[in-house]
């Protein structure tokens, strides 16, 4: 359905300048610099699937997705959507695609919906049968009933999103993609978006890419993450496969049955003392991050050490009673990693 | 190639249907827009007739016959403008991103910009250059019209209505390419415009050539205007010393050539755009 | 009164950041310059004299009202209606300083921009161009000019700011305002000399305030008004601008009535 191999796309940016007469001097040469949106991005998406894209801001998603739908020629590399090259064959794969970029508006600002629709049926040459037939899908599965008739200037923005997806599937797309198609929407517009994009990935075989910065979407939706940062696919995979790479740091929660157990056992070397005079577990492994009363908060990471093998030597060194062992949820795992990136 | 399940011609009339109705919600909005169009190209054309209230000719050309000038300098303007205007709109699109929806659409961009603007209301401007040119016939005398003046000046205005949209064209090419090139466009096709408003014979050298062989601007009215008022022109003005009648009756060969490169220019900035994305 | 200069400076700083659409600008300025000047000139070919202005005068008239029309801006100004459509005019009001205040501060800013990028670079150009006739006696006509041109903003901005304020009331209201202004280059004398109209309509057209925006600088610069008459002729400028920025603050107070009753 969809193959990208090794796709990369830099942009040319004059670097702005002010000052009255800037124009003269960004004519003169060196005024401009490279911006690597996507340095080099491959993979491949079958039909019927539906696979998110995420990545933190400025990560090269938009950029992947224009190469991809024909907007944009990357520099080196290839694709193919539907087995042809976009940018090479754009008209033939607009025709068998839809596609939505969330933050804008493919409808006719001073036009009911309706006729909206009704002019993307005439461009895209959509028979009247089928039209109708689709139209109707379309009302039901988003509830565009209500606003049909509404110039789209008035429609709020979630209901302009259904409206926009409407026009992306009037033509009955083989692939849907969607730039961020619920940015902005409240929780009750999110769902009726997500239930419409499964349904017609479930119905209709529909294969949906779609970039998104709420992971809500990825879990309802896509098996599949592909992780995008620097312009490169850092991960490809189930969500739960990203936490398990990038979230291998656990934290293990002890007990400690007596209140100053640690002092007792390593009175010696106890050079570092905590707030309250208590010095730190001492385990291979692991670093305490974290004491409160008895319990203390150990930092490890699981390509080092197993989460068992770390109970065991805790176990044997210190009297506990009671331990718990934390995984970090997908929200931290994600942003963390955005954060590591902006060094 | 894909079959031809969209007959463009047809689009484009439900296109520019479409962009009047979005218009005519605010019906007095669009009338009044007509109105101010009118208006104020009638204030142009009434400080053209002070002037010419205190002297009797401009360079050999008198009021009449400058009115004949501006009329059909207005009246393909007109025609231009509510064509193109998908093209002179183009930048503030190419800036926000919306310039990206065409792309994805199955038509050709040239057709989807060229379609996606269509204004009614230039009529407005058009009546008025029509009003200049009637006036050039009856003031100070009457002059008869005869079937010829009518096939040239049909010809002309509507070649020059070709050559100002294949400007109009290029504006868009340069705003594909320069983000905030806009502005530098005007010059050329209001300034184009307010330019062939005047006799070519009064201009310097460079802004003669220019005008003729740069951006032919001579072709939309100064050579069917010295046809229809048999006037001589200067020497050196006319190209190859051909008649101003041959050059009126070349103009539209002009205009297609004109034409052709703008949209050859055009479809390279589309390319360059996608390598680009600006 | 420190915030009104502070907004004047940012007004400034803003038009810096749209330098290339300035030098555009002021091509396009030139461009037209040119266009007008040359008819212009042919229409001295006949006679030496028209209506007082000799050749010299008619191409430094051309030059002025070209480099003066971005000063008080005359092609459009739709900042203040923006945010009354856009609803922002509630920020406005709710700031604790003079609502017309406000906007004339940062008009005075982009006007000064305006002037030592615009005013200045095009008379250079109409002057490598054609050639201008500069005051004969600078002493007293630079001081005098740049009084009117104080005036011809101050008249100019209460103008622009009560068309803006249609905004309140009417949908299109570009389509009305448009032609307010369109109408206003023709009255104000930039697209002839009001010299040049026939007496009657002439006395009428000086009399009214349009004439203060463009066409008093111009008669100043080329001093066609001399001891008493230039008097005077400030002094009736003046007079406009007071008027006319009276006129500009009720109308704000009617509209902002008008948006605290009706909730905008
Ligand atoms: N037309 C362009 N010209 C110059 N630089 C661009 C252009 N489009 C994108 N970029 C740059 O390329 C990089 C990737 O942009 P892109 O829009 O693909 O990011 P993204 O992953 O979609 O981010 P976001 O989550 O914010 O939407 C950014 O640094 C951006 O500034
Ligand atoms: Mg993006």
């Amino acid at each position: 359905m969809i193959v990208a191999e090794a796709l990369k796309k830099s942009f040319r940016v004059t670097t702005r300048r002010t000052g009255g007469f800037s124009a003269f001097r960004a004519l003169l040469p060196g005024s401009t610099s490279q911006v690597e949106a996507v340095r080099s991005v491959s993979f491949s998406i079958a039909a019927g699937e539906m696979v998110a894209v995420l990545g933190p801001n400025g990560a090269g998603k938009s950029t992947t997705i224009k190469m991809l739908t024909g907007i944009l020629v990357p520099d080196s590399g290839t694709a193919t959507t539907l087995g042809l090259v976009p940018w090479q064959s754009r008209r033939s794969v607009a025709k068998r695609i839809g596609v939505v970029f969330g933050q804008r508006t493919q409808l006719w600002w001073d036009l009911p919906l309706s006729d909206s629709l009704d002019l993307v049926r005439h461009m895209y040459g959509v028979a009247p049968q089928r039209f109708a037939e689709n139209l109707a899908t379309c009302r039901e599965l988003l509830d565009l009933d209500p606003f049909l008739d509404r110039p789209v200037r008035q429609l709020s923005l979630g209901q302009r999103m259904r409206g926009d997806l409407a026009a992306a599937l009037i033509h009955d797309p083989e692939i849907l993609f969607l730039d961020e198609p619920t940015i902005g929407l409240d929780l009750v517009a999110k769902a009726r978006i997500r239930d419409a994009l499964t349904h017609l990935n479930q119905s209709r075989g529909v294969t949906v890419l779609l970039t998104t910065h709420d992971l809500a979407d990825v879990a309802r939706l896509c098996q599949r993450v592909l992780l995008i940062d620097h312009g490169r696919v850092v991960h490809d995979g189930g969500l739960e496969a990203l936490r398990t790479q990038f979230g291998s740091g656990c934290t293990l929660v002890v007990d400690l049955a007596e209140p100053s157990a640690s002092d007792k056992a390593h009175r010696h070397d106890a050079h570092e003392t905590s707030e309250r005079g208590v010095s730190p577990l001492v385990v291979p492994g692991a670093t305490e991050t974290r004491s409160e009363g008895n319990r203390r908060w150990l930092a490890f990471d699981r390509r080092e050490v197993s989460a068992s093998d770390l109970i065991a030597s805790v176990a044997s060194r210190y009297p506990l009673s009671d331990l718990t062992l934390e995984e970090p949820d997908i929200e931290t795992v994600i942003a963390g990693l955005y954060a590591s990136r902006t060094e | 190639m894909s079959k031809p399940d969209v007959f463009l011609p047809s689009l484009y009339i439900r296109l520019a249907i479409a962009r009047v109705r979005g218009r005519m919600r605010y019906r007095v909005g669009f009338l009044l827009m007509i109105l101010g169009v009118f208006v104020a190209n009638t204030f142009e054309f009434v400080a053209l007739l002070v002037l010419f209230g205190q002297v009797r000719e401009l360079g050999g050309w008198s009021a009449g016959e400058v009115a004949l000038l501006w009329g059909m300098s207005q009246m393909s303007f007109a025609i231009a403008e509510a064509f193109g205007h998908g093209f002179e709109g183009l930048a503030p699109q190419v800036r926000s991103g919306e310039f990206d929806q065409v792309l994805v659409r199955p038509l050709p961009v040239f057709f989807q910009v060229f379609a996606s603007d269509f204004q009614a209301q230039r009529i407005g401007r058009f009546l008025q250059g029509a009003m200049a040119v009637w006036y050039s016939r009856s003031s100070p005398a009457p002059i008869p019209w005869h079937a010829s003046d009518w096939t040239i000046l049909t010809f002309a205005v509507i070649t020059g209505s070709v050559i100002f949209f294949a400007t109009f064209v290029l504006g868009g090419a340069w705003a594909l390419r320069v983000v905030d090139g806009q502005e530098f466009m005007n010059t050329f096709t209001y300034g184009g415009t307010t330019l062939a408003s005047y006799p070519l014979d009064l201009f310097s050298d460079p802004i003669r050539r220019a005008a003729t062989w740069i951006l032919p601007l001579a072709f939309v009215n100064y050579f069917p205007a010295l046809a229809l008022l048999g006037r001589v022109a200067p020497d050196g003005i006319l190209p190859f010393g051909l008649t101003p009648i041959t050059l009126a009756l070349s103009a539209p060969i002009v205009a297609l050539v004109y034409l052709g490169i703008a949209v050859v220019v055009w479809d390279r900035s589309v390319m360059r755009y996608q390598g680009t994305g600006t | 009164m420190r915030v009104y200069a502070e907004l004047a400076r940012r007004a400034w700083q803003r038009q810096r950041a749209y330098g290339n659409a300035n030098l555009a600008g002021l091509f396009t300025n030139s461009f037209f310059g040119y266009i007008r000047v040359v008819p212009l000139i042919a229409a001295f070919a006949s006679r030496p004299d028209i209506s007082g202005y000799d050749r010299d005068a008619a191409i430094t008239w051309n030059w002025l009202v070209q480099s003066l029309i971005t000063i008080v801006a005359l092609w459009g100004w739709w900042e203040v209606a923006l945010t009354i459509r856009s609803g922002e005019v509630a920020i406005d009001l709710a700031r604790p300083i003079h609502y017309l205040g406000y906007w004339l501060a940062r008009d005075v800013g982009r006007a000064a921009y305006s002037t030592v990028y615009r005013f200045i670079p095009i008379l250079i150009v109409g002057q490598l161009v054609s050639g201008l006739r500069w005051p004969e006696a600078p002493w007293l006509t630079w001081p005098a000019f740049l009084c009117s041109l104080v005036l011809a903003v101050l008249t100019s901005f209460a103008w622009r700011f009560l068309l803006n304020l249609g905004a309140f009331w009417l949908t299109d209201y570009r389509a009305i305002a448009s032609l307010g202004l369109v109408a206003t280059t023709f009255l104000s004398g930039f697209l002839v000399p009001l010299a040049f109209f026939p007496p009657v309509i002439r006395s009428i057209l000086e009399a009214l305030p349009f004439a203060a925006i463009i066409q008093t600088p111009a008669t100043v610069f080329l001093e066609r008004a001399e001891g008493m008459d230039l008097t005077l002729l400030l002094a009736q400028q003046l007079g406009w601008a007071i008027v006319m920025l009276g006129v500009a603050h009720w109308g704000a107070q009617f509209a902002m009535r008008r948006v605290t009753v009706q909730g905008g």
